[in-house]
């Protein structure tokens, strides 16, 4: 390589150094690596992905990317903080390395294969972000470009998919005959949608099964996919472009990151930009691209990473808080806010009928809907990311922490008439939602650790017991077990307020005497 | 003022070269033209006038290379008014027209070699650079090729006291013409090549030149205060390893070698002196009144007897104290 070659340098300190306690070497080869490269440089052995991704992170974020954003904080020991303005609100420093969400997020998105959708106002990136996707995976700059969907509200579903050929039309005995010529962007690796809440509704649904079952069909033809990753930008994230868009597509996003605003003390690197007319999306260097093998190792390797129990156990305890609806169902099971939404009834109505739990202090009341599984699925593969990218073997609660405001972005949605936003001190968190989602996080956190449930978790420990297996289990142990869980529920309910968490509790342990139950029946039928 | 031919390599290529020097501003937001013309004027006119001297032909290649270089150097503050140290300027002034017959062929590898392993030599706590450019630029007329001025480089820079590539050195050192390494290590002409490696390989604070071995037979101090330039922010705690010694100051953790060329402290974790591999033996040295004792000799320690605390190796004692920043090392 040249010694002097613009944008084309990568990082050769590792970009995420960790301590390790291993045989020391020392080489006296590194008595000649320095500054100035010397063209003989020994070929590095086969690069760690993860690795590489943060080589790629770093590459953006130092020459792509003007004005990153730290926004994704990370502390090793205490952070310097400061009180700013009349708000007092927090600007951290963090101590340890952060990271810019507009790059991060979708960087795990190519990674594992999912959604992204750019949000923001126009001209900050959002467009350029997804072409520097594209370009990682490989593709000329010129065919991500071309191959790039632009909603508009004239777009039809020959527009977005291909056409039948005119020939074939006019020829074909039957169906099966009409060849299709498809669209060149249905066999990306890496997709890119401009302003998808501008495509009209109808070709909308011809989107969503492109998203959702990764194929295409025109006139009973299909078109199977490649997998490939997502990019979807807009305006705003509210449906509020031409066309409302429709809430199966909504859902089909895993993460949604928001474009911030460009920082005017950033102006001359934009003025030299311009001067010297650089597209950086055009000086990607070569070791930074990701071949498709590449991607399907680093997905395997994603999916290898740990989630311990202590952070899966708080993930579950987040999740409880919101699905429990007590007015909405007569029976046990249908007390949920799928129940309300699905009668159709006044949101306002039901909720006044809510009454004899604290509003303020049960998190449940802050949500009009619960977590989904795809959602749940979607947070852990981007937690297991996250760590990935650190170069960590297992999730900290910490990476849940950073990836789950922005999985549940356009997911959870907040009641804004809950008490909890009528506080002045919370005031804010009814326009930004992912400070909101991190918060709430944060406060479920705090009740799991007053609830101790770190320690003292008898339901955890049945379900452990549970998971052991019935193999050999007596009669008389069964018979024990099921008394110990009638026994926690009788404790539990006995003058509590129900709270989503104890609801999902008092399943799970319905859900084990059930199979208890069987197993007994079947035991002595032997 | 840049003059000959240097001035009319520039003159033709001007735009070539301004635009090479536009990329470098955009590069590097500080980039400092005025370094870059001293830096033209002072370290590559010299290197560029001996190559025409030399081999005019490349005159053109070999310049266009040093510019490319220097824009680098200049960019990254490695030369100029805001630059740390001297050290690339020297490298570029004294020792590269020293091997201009070597860099004729394969000027890229040269200008990085030399000037990297200085770099990297001046960054190392208790290496001595000024040592290594004298004797690079003492031995020049003996190199002929670029892989011996590769193994050369790398031999003096352990007896500058790059004492981590003490093994890697004396491997390379028994590749070379025993003249050679001989003549590098400071030995008698027809000394015995095998014999020599065999006596350093036994004894790290043995070498045949015997005015290295008086210099260090007193010991070696490192460390010392941070507030006043060292590397400890508190009296150190220590460990004996194979490779020397894990050290902890404060919350900052070091991996500390020796031998007879010198003594350098090397980062290390917390994990590593924790729970990194350690030696446990004999203290082979002690202490009476304010001398330490080793078969070697007696030493005097100007430290009070109170609290003293002897750590050992196969080869070397160090002497710590809760009164005192700095580590003393004796040989055993």
């Amino acid at each position: 390589m040249s010694p002097f070659n613009i944008f084309n340098r990568i990082s050769q300190a590792p970009t995420n150094p960790r301590p390790v306690v291993k045989p020391r070497q020392f080489d006296v080869a590194a008595l000649y690596q320095g500054p100035v490269q010397s063209g003989a440089a020994a070929v590095a052995g086969e690069q760690a992905l993860d690795e590489k991704l943060r080589q790629a992170y770093f590459w953006i974020v130092n020459n792509a990317i003007i004005s990153p954003h730290y926004d994704i904080e990370y502390n090793e020991g205490p952070s310097q903080t400061y009180a700013v303005g009349d708000s007092k609100r927090t600007l951290t420093l963090p101590s340890a390395q952060s990271y810019s969400s507009f790059i991060l997020l979708p960087l795990l998105t190519f990674v594992t294969r999912k959604k992204c959708l750019f949000v923001g106002g126009p001209g900050r990136g959002k467009t350029a972000s997804a072409i520097l996707m594209g370009v990682l995976s490989g593709a000329p700059v010129r065919d991500v470009r071309r191959a790039m969907q632009h909603g508009h509200p004239q777009m039809t579903i020959a527009d977005l998919l291909g056409n039948p050929l005119p020939s074939d039309l006019m020829a074909a005995q039957n169906m099966d005959d009409i060849r299709i010529a498809w669209r060149k962007w249905l066999g990306m690796r890496v997709k890119i949608v401009d302003e998808y809440n501008r495509i009209p509704t109808r070709t909308q649904s011809a989107l969503l099964t492109v998203m959702g079952d990764n194929y295409a069909e025109v006139l009973g033809q299909i078109f199977e996919c490649p997998e490939s990753a997502w990019y979807l930008t807009a305006n705003d994230d509210q449906g509020g472009g031409t066309y409302q868009v429709i809430d199966a597509l909504r859902d089909r996003i895993d993460v949604t990151v928001q474009a911030l605003a460009f920082n005017p003390r950033f102006l001359n690197d934009l003025l030299v930009r311009i001067e010297e007319n650089i597209r950086p999306e055009e000086l990607m260097p070569r070791e930074l691209i990701f071949t498709e093998e590449e991607v399907d190792r680093a997905g395997e390797e994603i999916r290898q990473i740990e989630v311990p129990p202590e952070v899966r156990h708080r993930l579950e305890f987040f999740c409880s808080q919101f699905e429990l609806f007590e007015t909405a169902g007569a029976q046990f099971e249908y007390m949920t806010k799928d129940t309300a939404r699905l009668s159709g009834m006044d949101w306002g109505q039901l909720v006044a009928a809510d009454n004899g739990r604290d509003r303020l202090k049960d998190l449940g009341c802050q949500t009009m809907n619960g977590v989904s599984v795809r959602n749940l699925m979607t947070l852990l593969i981007f937690a297991k990311s996250l760590a990935y990218f650190r170069g960590n073997k297992s999730v900290e609660l910490d990476d849940l922490r950073q990836v789950l405001p922005f999985v549940l972005l356009d997911k959870l949605h907040p009641d804004i008439d809950a008490p909890f936003f009528s506080r002045p001190e919370n005031a804010a968190y009814k326009t930004d939602r992912l400070g909101w989602l991190r918060r709430l996080f944060d406060l479920s956190n705090d009740e799991f650790n007053r609830l101790d449930l770190d320690r003292d978790d008898p339901v955890g420990e049945l379900a452990a017991e549970f998971a052991q297996g019935l193999n050999d289990v007596s009669e008389r142990d069964t018979r024990a077990r099921l008394m110990r869980i009638e026994r926690l529920i009788g404790d539990r309910v006995k003058g509590r307020k129900l709270y989503g968490h104890l609801y999902d509790d008092l399943l799970k342990l319905k859900y084990l005497h059930q199979r208890y139950t069987n197993y007994l029946k079947w035991l002595r039928s032997q | 003022m840049i003059s000959g031919p240097f001035a009319q390599v520039l003159a033709a290529g001007r735009s070539q070269f301004n635009a090479r020097v536009v990329e470098a501003r955009r590069r590097y937001p500080a980039f400092d033209v005025q370094a870059l013309a001293d830096f033209l004027q002072d370290g590559v006119a010299p290197v560029v006038q001996a190559v025409s001297a030399h081999m005019p032909d490349r005159l053109a290649m070999i310049a266009l290379t040093a510019y490319d270089i220097a824009l680098d150097l200049v960019g990254q503050a490695f030369t100029g008014i805001g630059a740390r140290s001297k050290i690339v300027d020297r490298v570029w002034q004294e020792l590269l027209p020293a091997y201009i017959h070597i860099l004729v062929n394969a000027p890229t590898e040269v200008f990085a070699l030399l000037t990297n392993a200085a770099l990297n030599i001046e960054k190392t706590s208790g290496a001595r650079v000024d040592q290594w450019l004298s004797e690079m630029k003492n031995i020049a007329p003996l190199i002929t090729t670029l892989s011996v001025l590769q193994a050369t480089g790398q031999v003096l820079a352990w007896r500058a006291g790059m004492t981590h590539f003490r093994e890697g050195g004396m491997a390379i050192a028994d590749t070379l013409p025993p003249a050679l390494s001989l003549q590098m290590l400071g030995a008698e002409a027809g000394s015995d090549w095998q014999l020599i490696k065999k006596q350093m390989q036994q004894d790290p604070w043995w070498c045949p030149d015997i005015k290295q071995m008086n210099v260090n037979e007193h010991g070696i101090s490192i460390g010392h205060f941070t507030g006043l330039g060292g590397a400890f922010p508190a009296p150190p705690e220590l460990r004996a390893c194979e490779y020397g010694f894990w050290v902890k100051s404060a919350d900052r953790y070091f991996l500390l070698m020796a031998d007879v060329y010198g003594a350098v402290l090397h980062g290390a974790s917390q994990e590593e002196f924790e729970h990194g591999p350690v030696l446990t033996g004999p203290v082979a040295a002690t202490v009476q009144g304010s001398s330490l004792l080793t078969r070697r000799g007696k030493h005097n320690l100007n430290l009070p007897a109170k609290e003293l605390v002897l750590t050992c190796n196969l080869h070397t004692v160090a002497v710590s104290s809760p009164y005192t920043y700095g580590i003393s090392l004796y040989p055993l």
